[in-house]
């Protein structure tokens, strides 16, 4: 892989990837995962085929590299992850706390899902794939993403209920 | 808290951010990214041409194996090493295994044993004799080696045979192993045993000549030579199609064919009177002849 190409694809697809390693780990500390998951793509350049968007093959590696990341990393830190959306809010600030606690709710409900419904939320839900480049990273197929999104919605329900009542 | 799909889906897209990495930040990962494009595609090269000289070099050692394999397989002995070595065959230790003379012969000349028997064939030292050999014109191939079965005074007895083709003139004939070693000088060919101590069978051809004529110069020098010289007469010589003559002389004898225009020549000499089967031996060239 060529210097040219890995600076074409880090300049376009480098905040998609920073931005899902945040929803997936629920903390900005990724710049690191950033790096490796475009160290991992020139590493392993010889086996992407090219079948799929270099797009959805980054993000496929990103997943992998953020579940070793989270399984590494018990703990998030929601502060930072609260911090990424207050730059976007213009309003008063009780309506804001009020909004980023609503927020941060529905955070941590997503990570109480079990793996496959956290991962179809966050691509589906969250970063809004298409259900072919979601099944593309996943290795589903269609169908499947269509069903267990609609479950994985279900379920997040329940968290979000459970979450609430917790706090 | 209750929710629909619809106002999740709603609220889950809210949670996408904006967020970007800091562009300092940025730029030295691109930098670092590079470095490592660039150093992964110099050790790729580098392995690439390691695998690739490594190739390159077990397909020139299997070609150079494959010719050596075939240059010493092949069947008949290269002009270029009776020049180097004019002597080549040798038949072994057959003194001590005198076998009769009908084996025709085929094999590799530069093969050390031949199973089942003590002969063996080593090439003699270098005789680069200048005698004005010309091996363009004349030279003797071994063709190879076969077993036969002779009899040597009645007694019925397998023997090893090399077949031998001189040219230019294209006759075959068939010497027994036991004169295993040859030489070329000038334009006859030598055959002996091994250390050229008993007997020799020499080969050549007088172009444009008759038997007749070459038995009368023999004739004469035989008996100028020796006291006990034989008459001229036709030999026993078994399926030899050509018409011939022979006499011999005390230790010597000599075998004229008339090969079209040319007559081949073959001259025996036993240097050592003990040798008796080698005279027998020389049946199987003179049967041989075609």
């Amino acid at each position: 892989m060529d210097e040219e190409l890995i600076t074409d694809w880090f300049d376009a697809y480098a905040d998609d990837i920073y931005r899902f390693l945040v929803y997936y780990t629920s903390t900005s500390d990724v710049e690191d995962l950033v790096q490796e998951v475009f160290i991992k793509a020139i590493d392993r350049y010889d086996s992407f085929k090219g079948d799929s968007s270099p797009k959805t093959w980054l993000f496929s590696i990103a997943r992998n590299l953020a579940i070793d990341e989270a399984r590494k990393q018990k703990r998030q830190d929601w502060r930072k992850l609260i911090k990424t959306y207050e730059h976007k809010i213009d309003i008063s600030p009780e309506d804001k706390h009020l909004l980023t606690e609503k927020k941060l709710e529905l955070h941590k409900a997503i990570t109480k899902l079990k793996q496959d419904y956290r991962d179809v939320v966050i691509l589906r839900g969250i970063e809004e794939l298409s259900v072919t480049e979601t099944a593309n990273i996943l290795k589903w197929s269609d169908s499947k993403v269509r069903v267990t999104f609609h479950r994985a919605l279900k379920a997040l329900k329940l968290q979000v209920k459970e979450v609430y009542y917790e706090s | 808290m209750s929710h629909n799909e619809d106002e999740l889906i709603k609220e889950l897209k809210e949670l996408k951010t904006n967020a970007q990495l800091d562009p300092e930040k940025k730029e030295s990962m691109k930098m670092a990214l590079q470095n490592h494009a660039k150093k992964k595609r110099s050790r790729s090269k580098a392995k690439h041409t390691f695998i690739w000289l490594s190739s390159t070099a077990a397909v020139l050692a299997c070609g150079v194996i494959l010719y050596t394999f075939i240059n010493s397989d092949q069947i008949t002995l290269p002009t270029g090493d009776n020049e180097q070595s004019e002597e080549i065959g040798n038949a072994g230790e057959d003194a001590k295994d005198p076998n009769d003379m009908e084996g025709l012969g085929v094999e590799n000349p530069d093969d050390d044993d031949i199973s089942g028997r003590e002969e063996e064939e080593t090439p003699e030292e270098d005789d680069p004799s200048g005698e004005g050999v010309n091996q363009q014109e004349f030279k003797v191939d071994r063709l190879g080696e076969e077993t036969r079965t002779i009899s040597i005074e009645g007694t019925e007895e397998e023997t090893y045979v090399y077949n031998y083709r001189m040219e230019p003139y294209g006759i075959e004939y068939q010497v027994d192993t036991y004169y295993g070693r040859y030489a070329i000088e000038e334009n006859t060919v030598r055959h002996h045993d091994k250390n050229d101590e008993f007997a020799s069978i020499r080969l050549y051809v007088e172009e444009n000549a008759t038997i007749e004529e070459l038995a009368n110069e023999f004739d004469a020098q035989y008996n100028e030579n020796f006291d006990n010289v034989g008459e001229i007469r036709e030999p026993n010589d078994g399926e030899n199609p050509y018409s011939g003559l022979t006499q011999n002389a005390g230790s010597q004898e000599y075998y004229l064919y008339q090969i079209d225009e040319n007559v081949l020549v073959i001259e025996y000499e036993q240097s050592d009177p003990e040798a008796g089967d080698g005279s027998a031996r020389l049946q199987t060239v003179i049967e041989s002849i075609r």
